[in-house]
């Protein structure tokens, strides 16, 4: 075929303009992050004291953390599904909520004693962290994942892993709610552990899901 | 005569606002100008094929499935370069080309000689053949024989809206192939 003639094809194909990434995006989250409430409500739900939990700054610490880390990925994700977006800059962001997490436990460190860290590390749930946030995730990252299918990532396999930080922190920002283990020191070891495992799914997935 | 960057970029903009006839004459303007970074590309690569014209008219295909990423506010030519550079090692890594020479630097190209190129064949042509009966018939006739949407319909009984449906699915389609999916 001509190119002329290609081209002629593709002008046909033109009247209707489709969904911009970032709206695409935004629409799939909104799908996904109610979605994955849902799930957390019916099946889990918050701890029964989380009352009290409130008042307690390590509580609201980490859910801030993970809060933060939702909302710096959701533009980064929005910069990557652009095809011309340099992969390095566009993902510093990121860094917000590790450097915040990393401030917390510093701040731990120095005010418990050494001899409770070991414990305050491990907790007594961190097989449901880190079976839980992984699960919670899984619609959110489906929503994600099709909806960046709609972009042009540079990077397929880096956009499959910001879209699995993204969905890890939605996941477990609802799961922060339910778990009583609030040292940051477990939220650094256990829940980042979570995520980064999701990070290596999102960007498996993205290396062929993502490809255009 | 060649059109500068404002003007691509506002025909361009015209053309995704459902301007035909602007879009029609911006891929035309975008194919010169990604035959020559496919040239270039080819150079720099050290890649003596003479499949250019593939590469444009895959080029070609995806500028107008993922249209939707240009950001309007900004210049049309670096999203046209990453999406060109993406193609063209796409293209020499399935000819089994594996040399690596990062061509960040499209920057300073200019436009490969114009038309001449419009009427060489591509690879399109090849898969066409693996598109069902029916969208082949409709890719040719809105390409090739020139037909509306509204004609092809009314020649094969379907309503124009339909005929878009699979002439958008037909292309996707094509992509698809191009890819080896």
């Amino acid at each position: 075929m001509r190119t002329d003639d290609l081209i002629k094809a593709l002008a046909a194909d033109g009247a209707t303009r489709p969904t911009a990434p970032e709206r695409a995006l935004a629409l799939a989250l909104l799908a996904g992050v109610p979605l994955a409430g849902i799930l957390f409500a019916l099946f889990l739900g918050p701890r029964a004291d989380i009352a009290t939990a409130i008042a307690t700054w390590r509580f609201d610490f980490k859910l801030m953390v993970t809060t933060l880390l939702l909302f710096s990925a959701i533009p980064v994700l929005m910069r990557l599904a652009r095809p011309e977006t340099s992969p390095r800059t566009a993902l510093l962001p990121l860094a917000i909520a590790p450097a915040l997490l990393a401030g917390g436990v510093v701040i731990e460190l120095i005010t418990t004693p050494a001899p409770t860290w070991t414990a305050h590390t491990i907790g007594h749930n961190w097989r449901a962290c880190l079976t839980i946030i992984p699960l919670l995730a899984l619609t959110p990252l489906a929503a994600v994942m099709i909806a960046l299918r709609n972009g042009a990532p540079a990077s397929p396999t880096l956009s499959g892993a910001v879209a699995g930080i993204l969905a890890g922190a939605i996941s477990a920002t609802y799961y922060a709610t339910l778990c009583t283990d609030d040292s940051p020191l477990f939220v650094a070891t256990w829940y980042t552990i979570a995520i980064l495992g999701l990070a290596v799914v999102g960007a498996i997935a993205g290396r062929t899901v993502l490809k255009w | 005569m060649r059109e500068t960057s404002e003007e691509l970029a506002a025909l361009m903009r015209a053309g995704l606002q459902g301007d035909e006839t602007a879009y029609r004459r911006a891929l035309e303007l975008i194919a010169q100008r990604v035959r020559g970074y496919v040239a270039y590309g080819f150079k720099a690569y050290g890649y003596r094929g003479e499949d250019v014209e593939d590469v444009v008219q895959e080029t070609l295909l995806t500028v107008h499935l993922k249209r939707q990423t240009w950001d309007d506010t900004r210049p049309l030519e670096p999203w046209l370069k990453a999406i060109s550079r993406n193609k063209l090692v796409d293209h020499l890594r399935r000819k089994g080309y594996r040399k690596h020479v990062p061509i960040d630097d499209f920057a300073e190209i200019l436009a490969a000689p114009t038309n001449e190129a419009a009427e060489q064949l591509g690879s399109t042509e090849d898969l066409l053949v693996s598109l069902n009966q029916r969208d082949r018939t409709i890719v040719e006739a809105v390409s090739i024989a020139g037909h509306s949407a509204r004609e092809v319909g009314d020649r094969l009984g379907m309503s124009e809206g339909a005929v878009r449906v699979a002439l958008h699915r037909a292309l996707k389609a094509l992509a698809a192939r191009y890819r080896g999916d």
